[in-house]
């Protein structure tokens, strides 16, 4: 890797000489013919990354040399080329990898694209495809719609993705590395960045995400930034899109400046939406219709707002980059999931705006630094450092309980997240296998305030080790294992509430959540042992350990959590998670077609999760207390894909299917909020030919989501529905010709694609088994139709 | 090969241990509920100054753990119908949870219904088994019928329908639409300002004169000067017998 880093370094070193001809190419999908973009280049010791349309150009001495083009999760092609006194035009279709181990792809500013921990790992590379076709209130709803991904739901602005089943403390969202904070209030909040900060995304499954520590036992989701411009210049992307379902605006836009050895970005997007609309004019509560007035949810506008700034940079031994990240969100809540659903307040009687109560508020700030430096040939230092900042506040009509004197401000509760995280890498490559060890350090702090109590103020540190060997050839196949250790102290601030008499004179005082002090070590492992049968087959398998610490929610919370409609209570008895995981996966990719099935299997010690006691909360509008218990539990499933193109490679079919079953060992019960098996069937008709740069496709899916009839005590069943999906997407190319290329303009191109879309075709009326509305019987968004028009500028 | 029957032996031995136990998921039932001796589903009507004999019975198929009972006005318009019902005046409300036994128990008590309660009130009854399965909750709507305290009834003030609070400035004089009735006579009724330490401001009597029903055609008060950006508006009335009622609401300085 390190050659390759020093080639990409030299690549910005002058060469002129007259006697250089020019060397371009074209790098496609073997199968699709698809372009791949931003594949990766080496030619001798230049290296750059292809444009959009995976195009590339460069100039050459005469003379032979070693090329190397890669992109993620296809095989590199690795060969030599003889550049003679004319132009040079080679047309390379790379396939699929069938080895996602050890798959490590440098690109231009030193950026690793996959770590050294062995992973099962899949590249969410379409996210811009995702985008445009499916409307999305927030990132979490975007990645749901990715196999194996599901978008847990507080009503229709709010949400966080669930990996196998798995969410909340289990699952990291990495962001540049470090795992952002998004946990401060359970499992009922989302992300704290938009889906315009998605750049280049991986989904982790399993055991895979041990190098991302504790915060991530059960997977990751990764966010990294694109590669940088191949040569000094400018790039721009920008984006708008209006969806009916909601009335929703959006607009974002990025800018890409690389002057010599620096790159600046900027990206920027605003989302405003008014009131969802859903196909029902009633919904049941306790046998009591209740109205859903002009077929909307009363009050779930909300408006983001998102911001990010980053400086890059390569020297001759490495790079780095510092990024801010801003997001600013503030959405309604719906009035039925706070108290008792009011009929009057459910009655929309003036145009809904952003200073409606009861809403959430959320602004977020992180400042991430990440720089890479080769130390000798072979060996290479990852330094990470960052800062968060997440505040969060829920707003609501000022009142007291009980004898309580009504308070005098709108801010129920808050919570203001701090953190600083450090993590540092050395990195080894040998002959035939690669090393990596690191540390990990996390310092937060948690500071809680409103007219409510939910979970007290709090703090911890949390401090790692690790240590990995990847791609550690034994004959047919080829090992990798790592291992780590970790430990952390939690403390919790205990919180006393006063008493009131009838005269609103405090007597006495009730202590809500008691004070906890606990220190854990634990430790993960996983191995993963890879075969390749041949150029179109790969059988991998894993076992990991995985161990998270409990969550200051986990061990201290005690209140009406309005997000799940009910008084939560955490338990400082409950001790670390320990978890056995299996994964399988068997891949096979033809020239035509493509099939995989991945298997899972986990059995987990003092799971923690919230589980109905048998007892009645002690507050004022409360119903049964819901107490984070642990317990062994048992949990597979698995995801099958297959591909097809047929009629000459202009139709694509696509069929995907994921299912999970979970369920305690000791008396067979489900787990909650276990996603229902789903289907999805996708059709995509090319009209014109792949390789045209002027493009319109069409695209269909059926989507059927079976009824969950396996779910955890006192969670109602949901029925099964099906929903229809479909896009015209047209793509105008415009790219610089031949001539142009002498007068090294080449690279200077734009396209612009315009995308209708409907969602929910036939406005079908269902409940979304992940949502947390589902507890008051309240269907989902019904048919969206959008346009958006997408523009990339170079 | 080994690897494919390591694999295929893992998945029929996932598909062993995942055959679900015999666990006791049955929810407890809620047979009667019963007010007065009759049994109620949805709405009820009792009169203020009763007594309300409240009768619950309940079965589970192991073992009865809790029984909560919450009572609540509808004064802060929680509503169970479709348009909501009246709100709430008066005070009462109970909150009670009550430990059960065996596979069948009852709950029976009476509790008085205040003299000056008036309006809906909200019965919520629910079970829980020593499981943790939660009842269907039984909602009881419960409309307190009060012919003893006066009926305050402000239909308009200004010719606007009063809501939560009313807009005002210094020197408005605001003009009342309605009536104050009371089978028994009406003995006092006044019309007061008070600032928010509850101090009052400035008062107009209204001349009921003995009648079981006065009309406020007319009847007026000038606001006074704000001190902070509210005041509170009541209309007091007393009957002959002495029982007293009161409506409010703010009045708000832009």
């Amino acid at each position: 890797m390190i050659k390759y880093l020093v080639w990409s370094l030299l690549c910005f070193i002058a060469v002129g000489s007259t006697a250089q001809v020019t060397v371009s190419g074209h790098v496609y999908d073997n199968r699709t013919q698809e372009p791949l973009a931003f594949a990766t280049i080496a030619l001798g010791n230049q290296i750059l990354n292809a444009d959009v349309e995976g195009l590339w150009s460069l100039t050459a001495n005469p003379g032979e040399y070693a090329i190397r083009i890669t992109h993620i999760g296809y095989d590199s092609l690795v060969d030599s080329v003889v550049v003679e006194f004319s132009s040079l035009h080679l047309d390379v279709g790379l396939h699929e990898s069938l080895s996602v181990l050890g798959e490590v792809v440098v690109a231009a500013d030193g950026e690793e694209d996959s770590e050294y921990l062995p992973m099962i790992k899949a590249e969410l590379q379409k996210i811009s495809e995702i985008q445009i076709v499916y409307s999305s209130p927030n990132a979490s709803a975007l990645l749901g719609e990715f196999p194996g991904v599901r978008s847990i739901k507080t009503g229709s602005n709010a949400g966080q993705p669930a990996v196998r089943g798995l969410y909340g403390a289990r699952i990291g969202f990495v962001v540049d590395g470090i795992p952002l904070q998004f946990q401060q209030w359970g499992d009922d909040h989302g992300l704290g960045v938009d889906s315009w900060q998605l750049e280049r995304v991986s989904l982790v499954k399993g055991g895979s995400a041990l190098t991302y520590g504790p915060r991530a036992s059960a997977g990751a989701i990764t966010v990294s930034p694109n590669p940088m411009l191949d040569s000094s210049g400018v790039a721009a992307n920008v984006f708008s899109r209006f969806s009916s379902v909601n009335d929703q605006f959006e607009y974002g836009g990025a800018l890409n400046w690389r002057f010599n050895k620096f790159q600046l970005d900027v990206v920027a997007g605003v989302r405003q939406n008014d009131n969802v609309k859903v196909p029902a004019e009633s919904f049941v509560y306790l046998t009591r219709d209740l109205p859903i007035t002009n077929n909307e949810l009363k009050n779930t506008d909300g408006k983001s707002i998102s911001g990010q700034f980053r400086l890059r940079w390569v020297n001759n031994k490495g790079g780095g980059r510092i990024t801010y990240r801003g997001y600013y969100d503030r959405y309604g809540l719906f009035p039925g999931i706070i108290g008792i659903p009011d009929a009057r307040e459910l009655r929309e009687e003036s145009e809904p705006t952003l200073e409606d109560l009861p809403s959430m508020d959320v602004r977020s700030h992180s400042v991430i630094y990440r720089g890479f430096r080769e130390l000798s040939p072979g060996k290479e230092l990852v330094l990470i450092g960052a800062l968060q900042q997440v505040d969060r506040k829920e707003l609501g009509e000022p009142h007291g309980h009980g004898n309580a004197p009504v308070p005098d401000t709108d801010l129920a509760l808050s919570i203001l997240t701090q953190t600083a995280s450090s993590s540092v890498f050395w990195r080894k490559r040998a002959g035939n296998y690669k090393l990596n060890t690191g540390f990990q350090i996390e310092l937060s702090e948690e500071q809680t305030d409103g007219y409510e109590h939910l979970v007290p103020s709090s703090n911890y540190w949390q401090a790692g080790a690790f240590a990995a060997v990847n791609e550690y050839k034994i004959g047919k196949y080829e090992l990798s294992a790592g291992w780590r250790l970790d430990a952390s102290q939690v403390n919790v601030d205990g919180f006393t509430e006063p008493v009131y008499n009838d005269f609103q004179e405090i007597v006495g005082s009730n202590t809500r959540s008691i004070e906890v002090d606990q220190t854990w070590v634990i430790w993960g492992a996983n191995v993963l042992v890879s075969r390749k049968f041949d150029a179109h087959r790969d059988l991998q398998f894993q076992m990991a350990k995985t161990s998270r610490f409990p969550t200051a929610y986990e061990l201290s919370a005690n209140g009406v959590h309005h997000g799940t409609f009910r008084h939560e209570k955490g338990s400082s008895s409950n001790k670390p998670e320990n978890g056995y995981q299996l994964d399988a996966q068997w891949r096979y990719f033809g020239a035509s077609s493509s099939f995989s099935a991945a298997g899972f299997a986990g059995a987990y010690q003092n799971f923690i999760y919230l589980t109905p006691a048998a007892e009645f909360s002690d507050l004022p509008e409360a119903g049964q207390l819901y107490q984070f218990d642990a317990a062994r539990v048992f949990r597979y499933g698995g995801e099958i894909n297959y591909t097809q193109s047929i009629l000459n490679r202009h139709v694509d079919l696509t069929q995907d299917l994921e299912f999970v079953y979970a369920y305690r060992l000791d008396d067979g019960l489900a787990l909650p909020f276990t996603p229902p098996v789903r289907s999805r069937t996708s059709f995509v008709y090319h009209m014109t030919e792949r390789t045209n740069p002027n493009r319109l496709d069409f695209r269909a899916s059926a989507t059927y989501t079976a009824a969950q009839n396996q779910v955890a005590r006192n969670e109602e069943t949901t029925s099964d529905y099906m929903l229809w999906d479909m896009a015209l997407i047209g793509r105008i190319t415009e790219r610089i010709t031949e001539n142009d290329v002498k007068k090294k303009k080449y690279g200077q191109d734009y396209y612009i694609e315009v995308a209708f879309s409907v969602n929910n075709l036939f406005d079908r009326k269902y409940i979304d088994h992940l949502s947390r509305y589902n507890l008051l019987d309240l269907p989902e968004a019904g048919r969206n139709f959008s346009v958006s028009l997408r523009g990339y500028f170079n | 090969m080994k690897i494919n029957k390591i694999l295929l032996a893992l998945f029929i031995g996932v598909s062993l241990v995942a055959c679900k136990e015999d666990t006791d998921e049955e929810n407890p039932v809620i047979s009667a509920v019963r007010i007065n001796g009759a049994t109620v589903t949805s709405n009820a009507s009792i009169e203020a100054g009763t007594d309300m004999t409240l009768q619950i019975n309940m079965t589970d198929n192991e073992e009865l753990n809790q029984l909560k009972i919450d009572l609540h006005p509808n004064e802060d318009g929680h509503s169970h119908e479709e348009e909501g019902g009246e709100e709430a005046d008066g005070e009462w409300e109970v909150l009670s949870v009550i430990n059960l036994e065996g596979t069948s128990d009852s709950y029976s008590n009476t509790y008085s219904v205040p003299t000056n309660a008036r309006g809906e009130w909200h019965l919520l009854v629910d079970v829980l088994d020593k499981e943790g399965n939660e009842s269907s909750q039984v909602f009881v709507d419960i409309d307190v019928e009060n012919d003893i305290i006066p009926l305050i009834e402000v239909t308009s003030v200004n010719g606007a329908e009063v809501d939560d609070e009313i807009d005002a400035a210094e020197g408005d004089v605001l003009v009342f639409q309605g009536t104050i009735s009371d089978a028994s006579g009406l003995a006092d009724a006044h019309i007061e300002i008070l600032d928010e330490d509850g101090n009052i401001l400035v008062e107009e009597e209204l001349e009921v004169g003995g009648a079981a029903s006065f009309d406020m055609n007319g009847a007026s008060i000038t606001v006074p000067a704000f001190a902070t950006d509210h005041l509170e508006l009541h209309i007091h009335a007393e009957d002959n017998d002495g029982h007293e009622d009161e409506w409010s609401v703010e009045l708000h300085n832009d």
